[in-house]
């Protein structure tokens, strides 16, 4: 009994040294066959489908937010697109007086607090006409109203111009 | 295959936008350009029959807004909308209402240059020659811009034919 046992731990050392060996040559082998041969040719990373989608996107969002960072425009640009967030829905005269209580400046008279304040105000101004010229329009179709005939008709037999002019000038309505 | 697609399609991208950038000549509308001095016309013509003036501001703000949009898509050419709101601009400046003494110089001078430009007279004074003059000025101005709308399509043409006999390059 005892020999059966001996024979079988020498076995199971043995067996356990042969494992040892063929997991270290298998090892070396496999290294030494990654060695001696290239690995696969792969395109550019890039040009994966997993990577390409996610970068396309990303480059869309980085186009995205630059132009959100940075409108056309330049500085001025840039300024005008924030006052325009800012001012979109305050009326005119909340933005005067937002302009006018901090600074003491009247923004239809001479500017009071130099160049910056100016261009400030200018800037605002600029947009609240705007925004009133924007709601001007559209109330008409923009189309021709008039033959050439009809034209020469009204500048200058009917002389409109003329009247118009000189109710103006007469100072009163025309 | 893909990269080449990628590059194709990336060339295409940038060549697109390389042509806006160079201002390739766009197509004028007439229809655009008509309607904008109409609108002009317009004005003075309810104005002289309603006998208010009170829309005229407004009217020229929207004037300006319009010639603008119609730029900005390609409907006018650029002559065409400095020469518009040059009109737009001197009719602001006779209409405007309590104006700044300080800035009168300014404007007569404005005044007196357009004259000068569309009619080749000086401006005589403020009175009723004068404005008879502007009234002159501005209608021949509004003429001007019908005559220069109605022969756009032989201007290109022309124009291509005046270089090449000066010897320049043909287009």
């Amino acid at each position: 009994m005892n020999e059966i046992k001996d024979i079988e731990a020498i076995v199971d050392r043995e067996s356990v040294e042969a494992l040892r060996r063929f997991r270290a040559g298998d090892f070396t082998a496999r290294l030494n066959a990654c060695l001696a041969s290239p690995p696969p040719r792969r395109p550019f990373v890039l040009f994966h489908k997993p990577v390409l989608i996610p970068a396309l996107g990303l480059a869309a969002l980085a186009a995205a937010a630059f132009l959100v960072l940075f409108p056309p425009g330049g500085r001025n640009g840039r300024l005008e697109a924030g006052f325009r967030v800012m001012t979109e829905a305050m009326s005119r005269s909340e933005i005067l007086k937002a302009i006018e209580a901090p600074t003491g400046f009247e923004t239809r008279s001479e500017p009071a607090g130099g160049r910056n304040i100016h261009g400030l105000a200018e800037l605002l101004l600029r947009i609240l006409s705007q925004r009133e010229a924007a709601s001007v329009e559209g109330q008409a179709p923009l189309r021709p109203l008039f033959s050439p005939k009809e034209r020469f008709k009204i500048l200058y037999k009917d002389r409109a111009i003329l009247r118009v002019l000189t109710g103006i000038a007469n100072n009163k309505e025309v | 295959m893909l990269r080449k697609s990628i590059g194709m399609i990336l060339l295409c991208v940038l060549s697109a936008g390389l042509a806006a950038a160079a201002g390739e000549p766009v197509p004028v509308s007439k229809s655009a350009g008509y309607a904008l001095l109409d609108l002009y016309i317009n004005a003075f013509k309810s104005m002289a029959a309603t006998g208010s003036q009170d829309t005229l501001g407004a009217g020229l703000d929207r004037m300006m807004t319009e010639a603008k949009k119609a730029r900005a898509a390609g409907e006018i050419d650029a002559p065409f909308l400095a020469r518009y709101n040059r009109l737009v601009a001197v009719t602001k400046l006779i209409t405007m209402q309590n104006t700044d003494k300080t800035a009168i110089p300014v404007f007569k001078a404005e005044l007196e240059r357009f004259v000068m430009d569309v009619l080749g007279e000086e401006l005589k004074g403020e009175g009723a020659v004068g404005i008879g003059q502007m009234a002159d000025a501005l209608a021949y101005a509004v003429i001007d811009l019908q005559i220069y709308l109605d022969t756009q399509d032989g201007r290109k043409s022309r124009y291509d034919k005046f270089v090449k006999s000066l010897g320049g390059p043909d287009k």
